[in-house]
C-alpha cells in the first residue's frame, strides 16, 4: 500500500470561501491592462518599430545624451543633498522633543501635496536674481535659478520626503538598547552614530535615496520654470520628450522615453536586489 | 519597565546639547528655506497686488473654466481608481494566488514612470501617427488634445494611490472577519459592505485624499495630452504655466495659491487621518 | 571590585520615584542577585550602576572610588541587555570585537589581536566555530552567550545583567545557568544580575538583595533570605505563604476569638499581628487540645508530584489555608474533602499587621 501522503493539486491560487475573487482579479487586470499596459507596450512598439539603428541614433543623439546627463546628473546631486539632510530632519523629528515638531512633521509631506507647477513657479521667483533668495545670492555673484543649479533647487524640493518617510520609521524602531550597548563598551557617541547606528539605517537610506533619485530623473513641472532650459546646459529630458512632440518628431520623443525607462528599471532593480541581499543576511530590511 | 516613558534627552547617551542644538538648528534652517520659503512665496506673490486683483484673476472666465475641467477630471478618475483600488486590493489581501508580487509590483508601476512619458504613451497611442490614431479619426472620436485624453493620464498616474494604500492595510486585517460574516449567513456582497468596508474606511479615505491631490495636481502628463487650449483643455496646473510663461505673475501665483490651499487642506487632513490610522508617524511615502 | 551604592534616587516623569535613597554593596567577586518585583526599580537601579542612568542624587563608588560623574564608557562594565541588544549587521566575532576596536588608538590591539581574543572569549562562551554568523542566523541562548561575550571582551572590572534568562525557553534558561555560575566562578568577576524569578536569584548568587518599590528589603545569602525574611513582602515573594491575622498575647498568637494559640513562643509585643506560613510547614496533628493548632474543614484535596495539597477552611478566616503534605506522610489518605481536619504550624513568622 502507498502511504496517503496527499500531494496539493497545483492551482492557481488556493482555495477560500471568500467571494469575488475571479471578478476582482479579472477587473483588476483588465483596468491594467487597458490604463497601463496597453500604453505602455505601445512605446516599446513604436521604439521596436524605428529599428536598431534608427532609435540608437535618436538616443544617442549629442542634445538627447546632454539631456539625459543632466537629468540623471541632477537627480544624483540632489539625491545625496536628501540622503544627507533627510537623514538629518528624520533623526531631529525622532530623537528630539521641541515646540512645533508635530507641525513640521506635517510639513515633510509638503512636495507630496503640492503641485509640481506650483512649487515651479514659486521657486522660480524665490530663486531668481531679483527673488527672496536670489537677490541677496546674486549680489554674491552666485546664480540659481536658469542654471543647472536651479534644478537641483527643485529636485531636492520634491525629493525631500522620499528620504525622510522611509528613515523615519526604521529609526523610530531603532532599538534604543544596541546605542546604549556601544556606550556601555566604551564607544563614544561619534564611533556610536558611525558603526551602529549609520549601518543600521544604510538600507532605509539607500532606499529613500533611489525613491528621490527616480523621482527626480523624471521630474518636470518643478524643474522647468527654475531651469532656464537651455538646450546643453540646462534642459532636462523630459523637457527634450515635451519638444520634440510639439515639433511632431514622434521618433525622438519616442526614444528619449524609452531609454529613460530602461534607465528608471533598471534603477529598481537594483535597489529591490540590495534589499533582498540586507534581508536575507540581517534579517531585515 | 516603562522604558517608553525614559526621558532620552537626560539620558548620558544621546549627544551633548550643543550637537543637538547645532542639529535641530541646521534642520529648522533647512526646512524653512526648501519648505516653507517657497509656500509662503506663493501667497505673497499672489497678494502682491492686493485681493481685488486675486478676486480678478481667480474669476477671470479662462481660470473658471480650468477650475471647471479641473473638477471634472478629479470627479471622474478619483472613483474610477477608487473603484480599482478596492478590487485590487481585495483580490490581493485576501486570497493567495500565484503572482500576486508581480501583480503589486505592476501596480505601482506608474509612481516609477516620468509623468512625460505618462502622457508620452497615450500621444503614441492616440496621436496622429499613433496605433488608434487614424481609426480614431476616422470615427470623428477626439481623445487626445481633448478632455478624455486628460481623464486617461490622470488615471495613469493616479491609478496606485488607493491600491497601495488599501493592500498592505487589508493584509493586516486578514479574513477571519468576513468569515466569520458569511458562516453566519451574509452574502457576499453584505460582508463586504458591513465588515470590510467600516474596517478599511479610513483607510479608504486616505488613499482617495492622496489620490484627489495628485489628480487635481498634476501637471506634466496633462501636458503633454492637453494641447493647452484655452478654455477648452486647460487644467489649473496648465493655466498657471501659461500664465506665468506670459509674464502675467500675479494672476499665475493668484490661481496657484488655489492649488496650494488644496495642498494645506491635503496636508492638514493627512495628518488627521493618519492618527485615525494609528500610523505613529505619517510614513507612508506618497508618489 | 567593590561597588557601593549610597542613597540613590531617581524619579520618572509622572511615576511613583523609580529609587527611594536606596543603597546596597556588592563585596568584590561576588554574584549578587537584584531580586524584586516588574517596576521595583531593579533595572533602574543596575542601569544607575552602568552609568546609562543619570540619578537625581546619591553617589555610586568603584573600590571606594566615588564613580558618579564618570561616562558611561568610562565606567568600564560590562552589561549585558534583557534583550541582548546585538549589532545586527555585524558578524558574531565582529560584535566580540567591537569594545577592543572602539578604543583610542592609542590603547587599541592591533587587527590580529582583537580576533585572536574574540575567538578566546568566544570558546570560552562555547560558541567556537560561529564566528561569522550574524546575529540573525544564532538563537536565542546562542545570542545570549554572544552578548556576554562581547560584555567580557573589554575586560570589566563589574558585569552587569539585566534578566539574562528572561527572554529564554525553561529548558535553555535552566542550562545556561549553572553555565553562568560556573563562568563566575572561573573568571571571577564582580557580578550583579536583575531577575524576577526567586528560584534563579536563589540558585545562582551569593547573596539576594529583595527590592521593592525602590528601597532594598533584605540582603542576605539564599538560605538568609529564605529561612529568616526580614519583612511579610520578602516572605511572600520567597514562595507560596498562608497570611494568618492574629492577636499576640503573651508570646502567644490567637486568631479571632480561638481559645487555643496557633503559634506560640513569639518575640513580640502584645497586639495585631499577621502570622505567615508556608504549605509546607502547615502540617496534620492529631486534635490532642493542648499545645497550639487550627480546626478547621478540608475543602479540596489535589495530588501533585511527591505532595498532596489541601485547601483548609478555618471558622471566622475568609481565605483558605494551604498544606502540602508530602506523600510519604500516610496521614493524607485519611483527608477527606469535606471533613474536619486540625493542623500546627511547625515553622512560622510573625511581622506586623
Amino acid at each position: 500500500m502507498r502511504a496517503g501522503v496527499v500531494k496539493p493539486r497545483w492551482r492557481i491560487r488556493k482555495p477560500s470561501v471568500l467571494p469575488g475573487f475571479g471578478l476582482t482579479l479579472g477587473f483588476t487586470l483588465t483596468y491594467l491592462t487597458l490604463i497601463v499596459f496597453i500604453p505602455l507596450s505601445g512605446l516599446a512598439w513604436h521604439s521596436a518599430d524605428l529599428g536598431w539603428d534608427a532609435f540608437w541614433s535618436l538616443a544617442l543623439a549629442p542634445r538627447t545624451v546632454q539631456a539625459l546627463r543632466i537629468s540623471f546628473g541632477a537627480a544624483l546631486v540632489a539625491a545625496v543633498v536628501n540622503a544627507v539632510f533627510g537623514a538629518a530632519v528624520a533623526w531631529v523629528l525622532v530623537r528630539y522633543r521641541f515646540p512645533g515638531r508635530r507641525l513640521l512633521d506635517a510639513a515633510v509631506d509638503l512636495p507630496f501635496a503640492l503641485p509640481t507647477a506650483v512649487a515651479g513657479i514659486s521657486l522660480a521667483a524665490l530663486y531668481a536674481p531679483n527673488g527672496w533668495i536670489g537677490q541677496p545670492l546674486a549680489d554674491l555673484g552666485v546664480r540659481i535659478a536658469y542654471t543647472p543649479a536651479g534644478i537641483i533647487v527643485a529636485l531636492v524640493f520634491v525629493g525631500l520626503p522620499f528620504v525622510v518617510r522611509t528613515v523615519q520609521p526604521v529609526l523610530q524602531d531603532l532599538d534604543r538598547e544596541v546605542e546604549e550597548a556601544a556606550a556601555t563598551l566604551g564607544a563614544g557617541r561619534a564611533r556610536t552614530v558611525r558603526s551602529v547606528i549609520l549601518p543600521a539605517l544604510a538600507p532605509a537610506l539607500l532606499t529613500g535615496f533611489t525613491l528621490a533619485f527616480a523621482r527626480g530623473v523624471g521630474e518636470y513641472g518643478s524643474v522647468i520654470f527654475i531651469a532656464g532650459n537651455i538646450p546643453f546646459v540646462s534642459e532636462i529630458a523630459p523637457l527634450l520628450i515635451v519638444i520634440r512632440l510639439e515639433e511632431f518628431n514622434t521618433a525622438a520623443a519616442t526614444a528619449i522615453g524609452a531609454v529613460m525607462l530602461m534607465l528608471s528599471f533598471a534603477l529598481l532593480l537594483v535597489i529591490n536586489m540590495i534589499q533582498g541581499w540586507n534581508r536575507a543576511r540581517f534579517g531585515h530590511g | 519597565m516603562a522604558r517608553g516613558t525614559r526621558d532620552w534627552r537626560r539620558s548620558p547617551v544621546g549627544e551633548p546639547a550643543l550637537a543637538r542644538g547645532v542639529l535641530i538648528g541646521v534642520v529648522l534652517l533647512f526646512l524653512a528655506l526648501f519648505l516653507l520659503l517657497p509656500l509662503v512665496a506663493v501667497f505673497a506673490e499672489a497678494f502682491r497686488l492686493g485681493p481685488a486683483a486675486w478676486i480678478a484673476a481667480v474669476t477671470e472666465p479662462d481660470a473658471l473654466a480650468a477650475l471647471r475641467l479641473t473638477l471634472l477630471v478629479a470627479v471622474i478618475a478619483v472613483p474610477l481608481n477608487l473603484v480599482f483600488g478596492v478590487a485590487a486590493a481585495w483580490a490581493i489581501a485576501k486570497f493567495e494566488f500565484r503572482g500576486k508580487a508581480v501583480l503589486i509590483t505592476l501596480i505601482d508601476l506608474p509612481f516609477s514612470v516620468s509623468p512625460v512619458i505618462s502622457g508620452l504613451v497615450y500621444v503614441l497611442l492616440f496621436g496622429g501617427g499613433g496605433l488608434l490614431g487614424p481609426w480614431l479619426k476616422g470615427h470623428g472620436i477626439e481623445i487626445l488634445f481633448a478632455v478624455p485624453g486628460i481623464v486617461l493620464a490622470t488615471l495613469f498616474v493616479t491609478l496606485p494611490f488607493v491600491a497601495r494604500e488599501l493592500i498592505p492595510l487589508m493584509q493586516d486585517q486578514g479574513t477571519a472577519d468576513e468569515e466569520a460574516a458569511l458562516s453566519l449567513g451574509a452574502s457576499g456582497w453584505h460582508t463586504f459592505r458591513t465588515v470590510t468596508l467600516p474596517n478599511i474606511r479610513w483607510g479608504l479615505l486616505y488613499g482617495v485624499l492622496l489620490c484627489n491631490a495628485r489628480a487635481m495636481g498634476e501637471f506634466g502628463a496633462v501636458s503633454v495630452v492637453s494641447g493647452h487650449i484655452r478654455g477648452l483643455t486647460n487644467t489649473v496646473p496648465l493655466h498657471v504655466e501659461i500664465l506665468y510663461n506670459e509674464y502675467n505673475f500675479p494672476a499665475a501665483f493668484a490661481v496657484a495659491s488655489l492649488l496650494a490651499v488644496l495642498a494645506l487642506v491635503t496636508l492638514v487632513l493627512k495628518t488627521a487621518l493618519e492618527a485615525r490610522l494609528g500610523h505613529g508617524t505619517p510614513s507612508r511615502a506618497g508618489p | 571590585m567593590e561597588i557601593q551604592v549610597h542613597d540613590i534616587r531617581k524619579g520618572f516623569d509622572g511615576h511613583a520615584a523609580a529609587l527611594n535613597g536606596l543603597s546596597l554593596t556588592v563585596a568584590s567577586g561576588e554574584l549578587m542577585a537584584l531580586l524584586g518585583p516588574s517596576g521595583s526599580g531593579k533595572t533602574t537601579l543596575l542601569r544607575v550602576i552602568a552609568g546609562l542612568e543619570v540619578p537625581d542624587g546619591g553617589r555610586i563608588l568603584f573600590d571606594g572610588a566615588d564613580a558618579s560623574h564618570r561616562s558611561v564608557q568610562d565606567r568600564n562594565v560590562g552589561f549585558v541587555f534583557q534583550h541582548y541588544a546585538l549589532f545586527r549587521h555585524m558578524t558574531v566575532a565582529q560584535n566580540v570585537g567591537f569594545g577592543l576596536s572602539a578604543r583610542p588608538r592609542s590603547r587599541r590591539p592591533s587587527r590580529r589581536e582583537i580576533r585572536r581574543r574574540a575567538e578566546e572569549l568566544l570558546a570560552l562562551v562555547q560558541l567556537q566555530g560561529l564566528e561569522h554568523r550574524y546575529p540573525a542566523q544564532l538563537s536565542g541562548g546562542q545570542r545570549q552567550r554572544v552578548a556576554l561575550a562581547r560584555a567580557l571582551a573589554v575586560e570589566p572590572t563589574v558585569l552587569l545583567l539585566d534578566e539574562p534568562f528572561g527572554a529564554l525557553d525553561a529548558k535553555v534558561r535552566k542550562d545556561l545557568r549553572r553555565w553562568l555560575r560556573d563562568l563566575h566562578d572561573r573568571t571571577g568577576h564582580t557580578t550583579v544580575f536583575v531577575t524576577h524569578d526567586q528560584e534563579e536569584a536563589l540558585e545562582l548568587s551569593d547573596r539576594v538583595a529583595i527590592i521593592n518599590a525602590g528601597r532594598v528589603e533584605q540582603v542576605g545569602s539564599p538560605p538568609e533570605v529564605y529561612l529568616r525574611p526580614a519583612s511579610a513582602f520578602v516572605f511572600g515573594f520567597m514562595g507560596a505563604s498562608n497570611g494568618l491575622p492574629v492577636e499576640v498575647r503573651g508570646g502567644a498568637a490567637f486568631l479571632n476569638g480561638c481559645p487555643r494559640p496557633v503559634a506560640d513562643g513569639i518575640r513580640v509585643a502584645d497586639g495585631p499581628h499577621m502570622v505567615y506560613a508556608r504549605p509546607h510547614d502547615v502540617v496534620l496533628a492529631p486534635d490532642d487540645e493542648t499545645g497550639t493548632g487550627l480546626r478547621g474543614i478540608a475543602e479540596a484535596v489535589r495530588v501533585a508530584p511527591g505532595l498532596v495539597r489541601v485547601d483548609m477552611a478555618v471558622p471566622g478566616l475568609d481565605k483558605r489555608l494551604e498544606l502540602d503534605i508530602p506523600m510519604s506522610d500516610a496521614h493524607w489518605m485519611s483527608v477527606r474533602p469535606g471533613q474536619p481536619i486540625h493542623v500546627r504550624l511547625t515553622h512560622c513568622h510573625v511581622f506586623g499587621p
